[in-house]
């Protein structure tokens, strides 16, 4: 800086102090300065132990299903009769963010999804209440409304599988029962469940015959047996001063009670349950299955069985609990148990520890955070001296201190989305200390200046431009807070963590870096000169600015230049140079395959698909072990619970998740593994007829399917149609269109009993002991539990006629019911059993009939092949003549056959309309407060002509990414790098044009004022760009955020040596223009 | 003086270091896949028309139960593996299969005690 603008500026310093010289005049030789610095290395070292960790920050999103049942009731009747005044019923209800219905089969159930960060507990009382108070409107024959809130924190964080070759599921299962009942006491826990297996009962086998020989019928055992089993407190007794409870009854406590249950009387004698039935106590049906393979990259004893029946313990962990200290807890606990409860031959394996994934997640970017520190402070160290970087070094950990314990305090969680934030701030945060320390330094190189009215007036001075600098960076964060949906809570942290970061910054550069730069600065004659004397780089720079300030011709060339660069940089998305993409995909540890076998497929059948699926897994190396479940889900995860997973229950659902070694020994991420299972998955499929995804873990929100057309229309059967065409002749001919599904079910068959009611009627029979016998007999009945003290779940006495005696239709013909007259009268005399199609469940989204037709991505981005699939529709009419009518944002109208894109093209388009938004607001907040501080509209817009001139080095930086990784992409993190850049680009052209000013009001003149500024701030600014970019270099390899780091490389690099000769020349030009002009006005 | 300044920057970088210690640890190599004996056993190729409207029908002497799941081994690649089924009625020495064979399967018979899901089966010609 030169001597004339300190004169000017030391004029009036000791009376008028501004913030920044009175906040340093305090610290700078005080005792609570050192309190700080202890208190902050406390705090923070308490918040990075204490802090809950997590891998990615918590999406709050309350949601329920609301369950109706009304048997009988035909898709077509749920629809009027529920679902649609159900949906019209909670769309009103204050914080709703979308309703889903579908009609089925004599039951409907409509989710409800509040807006993302609605109080859960608020949101619930509100739907209960709405509830409740429209319960006078169900129509008769309903059941009282279930709801069932689906929630966030009972996706369990661990799971601990045990399996056996040895043992049968039944047997695991109760080994199970007996570790879970210790885990459960792990501190934090809080749902726990378990799955696989199959839970004790009280099988009761009917024999058909010879019920027929004694004149039994279900109904009558089952009247007979809930009579029975009810013990009932009576009362109590009072007698020489003491009361006895009386409690009368005959609960039936084992299988031979049941077994000896009298149930009717045949010839004047008992006829005992057992005569007529075989009773078992053990296992019942199979209904699903859970098993557990292992890959070639399983570390434990192996099992000479390719895969063997598992149980698996799934433990959730309570709201605002550390995962990692739960999972630790869990895991001692287990150690601890395992040789009392699990008998040697069991095989216990974790497959599911998001405590250890959070950690590893935070401590890696932890590493990243400290290879960011290390490489900067080389760099003030080369700049600098070793003297003042170590001043500025210290002040890093004290910010990155302070920054978590504030994070700690508000309730935050240490994530990968908060340490992104610190490491995007590291380059931003030693900013302002450095200048603090260059300005001291400058301070003291004058002779006989006082070292403490030095340091203070040297903060002095710089405090307003630096004040400055700092807001507007946190002016550019500040309206991601305004991100709508999903994506707004997964980067909160950023506009949280970054601001925070700065003030704390500034706060640090104000106090401690004074306080430390007051004792340990010293000047050494070298660095004085080096300090001083303009390197090549100052002369270089000087040679070419000089020109160009004499030459208007040349001038004009380069700003020709620079807009012919520009033009082409914006036309590289255009030329598809650069690719967008929401986000891209993570390399996670684990990933899902769904299997869906058409409607109507036996649990057999599919489990044989699920071996062939294991089959596949056990070829692929980094494959550790795998999960299979069918007829059911697997345990429930984040992006399974939002996607709806859970609903799929039955024998032709199936899900395998499968677990890869740690990603730091894997050569290949998750997404080339998935990719090249792809091809084998196919030719399964078209062997088997199943339909198979390959399900990866997103990397931000989940969506039910990356691509999703939903299609609405007035006719629900048309609509059926219209999504096979769209299915088969759009989303199948588009290529990396890839795990092609639609919501239509296959045509199933279904027997229908048709009672004759006049038949019935004088046979005395009622058709509801027609309906309750068939359930009976075909889904079997649970009537009660036995009472057994020890048992740790619920034995029910299961009714059921043996799996071989209920094969065809015409075993149901054997069915008989016994009427008041003690005749009995089989099904065939009174009923029709009618094969019939099954009818169809019916799909609403927000009160609207849809169909959807989803598919995922095999490489790409979403967005191309929703843009292409578009556009193909957009000029083509579909096999039947319709047309389509396509929106990206808002319903079309119901009257005609329209298509809305959803998945994650919408949440692109979405994220991308309010990142945009907010980086508008970002601008304008920028320009608003340097007017305020310039005193001038025309000056801020000098100032802010930085900003353009990042896109000149970012879109050619995720170019050159695409070109040596191929598949780059610009995503939803590097558009957060393009609103960072906002604010640290108007940082530096902010303090050359303050310089520039500084060095006019000295008396330079116009040319020699812009040239000396640049030619001073040249090295300062040339440090924080490094910093940033040195600072940020660590995040590149990161697949999530990378983008980001690009960006803020790329943008940062353009736009600083960009910004020394446009900046000036513009002012240059601009003031000459107005010198021009009052000249003239003069003359 | 000097050292003064570089033990706070010491210090941080010994904290950061510690917690990227805490998490280290090298991970174990992957045990290598058992190598089971290959078994000597007779089998029985299943030929059930897939037009016809009966059941296909099993030895029932090829039928285990294995972890609790009814079902066979079927020759496949040259190892047995298991494939669950769902068994009906019994018709003398055969039993029933209602679900889980299309009925152009080779089952392994003989003694299934020691068949694993894997095992390499050489076929015992009768």
């Amino acid at each position: 800086m030169a001597e004339p603008t300190n004169q000017n500026r030391q004029g009036d310093e000791p009376r008028r102090m501004n913030v920044a010289g009175r906040i340093t005049s305090y610290f700078v030789d005080s005792k609570v300065t050192i309190l700080i610095f202890v208190v902050a290395v406390l705090a923070g070292i308490l918040a990075l132990y204490v802090t809950p960790r997590e891998e990615n920050p918590q999406i709050v999103v309350p949601a329920a299903n609301i369950i109706v049942t009304k048997p009988g009731a035909s898709p077509k009747e749920v629809e009027q009769l529920i679902i649609k005044p159900l949906e019209s019923i909670l769309h009103g209800l204050t914080g709703v963010d979308r309703t889903y219905g579908i009609a089925m089969d004599s039951m409907g159930i409509v989710t409800v999804r509040f807006y993302v960060g609605q109080n859960r507990e608020a949101s619930m009382v509100r739907l209960y209440d709405r509830i409740m108070s429209n319960l006078d409107r169900m129509p008769p024959g309903t059941n009282l409304p279930l709801v069932k809130p689906v929630n966030v924190d009972n996706v369990p964080i661990m799971t601990v599988t045990l399996s056996s070759a040895t043992m049968d599921d039944y047997h695991l299962r109760r080994v199970a029962d007996d570790v879970l009942e210790h885990l459960r006491r792990v501190k934090g826990t809080s749902l726990t469940y378990l799955l696989g297996g199959r839970s004790r009962q009280i099988n009761v086998n009917f024999d058909l015959g010879r019920m027929h020989h004694y004149n039994v019928s279900l109904l009558d055992i089952r009247r007979v047996l809930e009579a029975t089993n009810v013990d009932i407190p009576s009362g109590a007794l009072v007698n020489n001063g003491t009361v006895s409870t009386v409690i009368a009854g005959g609960m039936l406590r084992n299988a031979s009670e049941v077994r000896n249950l009298v149930v009717s009387l045949y010839a004047h004698r008992p006829v005992y349950l057992k005569d007529i039935a075989t009773i078992t106590d053990g296992p019942g049906d199979i209904k699903y299955v859970h098993r557990i393979g292992y890959g070639p990259s399983y570390t434990g004893v192996r099992s000479p069985d390719f895969e063997e029946p598992a149980v698996t313990i799934a433990i959730a962990k309570r709201k605002g609990t550390n995962a990692v200290t739960v999972a630790a807890g869990v895991l001692a606990e287990l150690h601890h148990i395992r040789p009392l409860l699990i008998p040697p031959g069991v095989h216990v394996d974790i497959t599911r520890d998001d405590g250890r994934r959070a950690d590893e997640a935070v401590n890696t970017l932890i590493e990243h955070l400290t290879i960011a520190i290390v490489t900067v402070v080389l760099l003030l160290v080369v700049f600098l001296g070793w003297r003042a970087a170590s001043i500025v070094t210290i002040t890093i950990p004290l910010i990155l201190f302070i920054t978590l314990a504030v994070g700690m305090a508000v309730g935050q969680s240490i994530n990968r989305i908060t340490l992104f934030a610190l490491i995007l701030s590291l380059g931003l945060m030693v900013d302002d200390s450095i200048v603090v320390i260059e300005n001291i330094f400058r301070h003291y190189s004058k002779k006989g200046a006082d070292r403490l009215t030095g340091a203070v007036s040297a903060v002095n001075e710089i405090g307003r431009p630096t004040n400055l600098a700092t807001f507007t960076v946190i002016l550019a964060f500040l309206p991601m807070f305004w991100v709508q949906g999903m994506m707004g809570p997964y980067m909160a942290p950023i506009p949280f963590n970054v601001p925070v970061a700065m003030i704390t910054s500034l706060a640090i550069a104000y106090s401690v870096a004074p306080w430390a730069a007051y004792r340990w600065l010293r000047l050494r004659p070298l660095q004085h000169v080096e300090e001083h004397v303009p390197g090549w780089l100052e002369r270089g720079y000087a040679t070419v600015m000089g020109r160009l300030l004499a030459s208007r011709r040349l001038r004009l060339g380069f700003f020709l230049g620079i807009t012919l660069l520009m033009a082409l940089v914006l036309a590289m998305p255009a030329f598809k140079l650069v690719l967008f993409k929401m986000l891209p995909n993570n390399n996670t540890d684990t990933f899902n395959i769904t299997v869906d076998m058409p409607a109507g497929t036996a649990l057999e059948p599919t489990d044989r698909v699920v071996r062939r699926i294991g089959d596949i897994l056990r070829t692929v190396p980094d494959v550790t072990n795998y999960e299979s479940t069918v007829g059911r889900p697997g345990v429930i995860d984040f992006n399974g619970l939002l996607r709806g997973s859970s609903v799929k229950k039955g024998p032709q659902y199936a899900e395998v998740r499968v677990n890869l070694k740690d990603k730091r020994a894997r050569s290949e991420t998750s997404v080339e593994i998935v990719h090249s299972l792809r091809p084998a998955i196919s030719r399964l499929e078209a062997r088997t007829g199943a339909n198979i995804k390959l399900v990866e873990e997103p990397p931000g929100p989940p969506v039910r399917a990356t691509i999703l057309a939903e299609i609405y229309g007035p006719s629900y059967r048309k609509l059926r149609q219209i999504a096979k065409e769209v299915r088969y002749d759009v989303f199948a001919k588009t290529k990396d269109v890839v795990d092609i599904d639609d919501s239509n079910t296959a045509d199933t068959m279904q027997y229908r009993i048709v009672v004759d009611h006049r038949k019935a009627a004088l046979a005395g029979i009622l058709p509801v002991e027609v309906a309750q016998t068939l359930q009976a007999f075909l889904g079997g009945y649970n009537a009660g539990a036995v009472h057994i003290a020890k048992e740790k779940e619920p034995v029910l006495i299961h009714f059921q006629i043996p799996v071989p005696d209920r094969v065809l239709p015409s075993d149901l013909r054997n069915i008989f019911f016994t009427n008041p007259a003690g005749n009995e009268i089989s099904l065939g005399n009174i009923a029709q059993i009618r094969p019939v199609q099954a009818p169809k469940p019916i799909l609403f989204q927000d009160q609207r009939p849809v169909v959807y037709v989803t598919g995922e991505m095999g490489t790409g981005s979403p967005v191309y092949a929703v843009l292409h699939m578009w556009q193909y529709l957009r000029t083509h009419r579909l096999a039947d003549g319709v047309k389509l009518k396509q929106d990206f944002m808002s319903y079309p109208a119901t009257t005609s056959y329209g298509l809305r894109w959803g998945g994650e093209m919408r949440l692109t388009l979405d994220v991308f309309r309010d990142l945009g938004g907010a980086f508008a607001v970002a601008i304008i907040l920028i320009y608003v407060i340097l007017v305020a501080y310039y005193r001038s509209f025309a000056t801020p817009l000098i100032v802010m002509g930085a900003i353009p001139l990042t896109i000149i080095g970012v879109f050619p930086g995720h170019a050159i990414m695409d070109l040596i990784e191929g598949h780059y992409y610009f995503t939803a993190t590097s558009m957060i790098g393009v609103i960072a850049l906002a604010g640290i680009v108007v940082r530096n052209s902010l303090l050359l044009i303050d310089f520039i000013l500084d060095f006019r009001r000295a008396g330079h003149g116009l040319r020699e004022a812009v040239l000396q500024a640049g030619i001073t701030r040249m090295r300062p600014i040339l440090l924080t760009a490094l910093a940033i970019i040195l600072g940020t270099a660590a995040m590149v390899t990161d697949p999530v955020f990378g983008g980001l780091a690009v960006s803020l490389i790329s943008g940062t690099f353009a736009s600083t040596v960009l910004t020394l000769f446009v900046i000036p020349l513009v002012y240059y030009m601009y003031e000459r223009r107005q010198e021009a002009k009052t000249a003239s006005g003069n003359a | 003086m000097g050292h003064r300044t570089t033990r706070p920057r010491t210090a941080s970088v010994l904290l950061f270091l510690l917690m990227l210690g805490a998490c280290g640890g090298k991970p174990p190599l992957p045990t290598p896949p058992l190598v089971l004996p290959p078994l000597e056993r007779p089998v029985i190729r299943l030929q059930h028309s897939p037009s016809a409207a009966t059941p296909v029908l099993i030895p029932a002497a090829a039928a285990v139960v294995f972890g609790g799941l009814p079902g066979v081994f079927v020759l496949r690649d040259g190892l047995a593996r298991f494939r669950m089924v769902k068994i009906g009625k019994p018709r003398g020495d055969r039993l029933q299969m209602l679900s889980g064979l299309s009925g152009n399967e080779t089952l392994i018979l003989g003694n299934l005690s020691d068949v694993h899901d894997g095992s390499p089966i050489t076929v015992l010609q009768k």
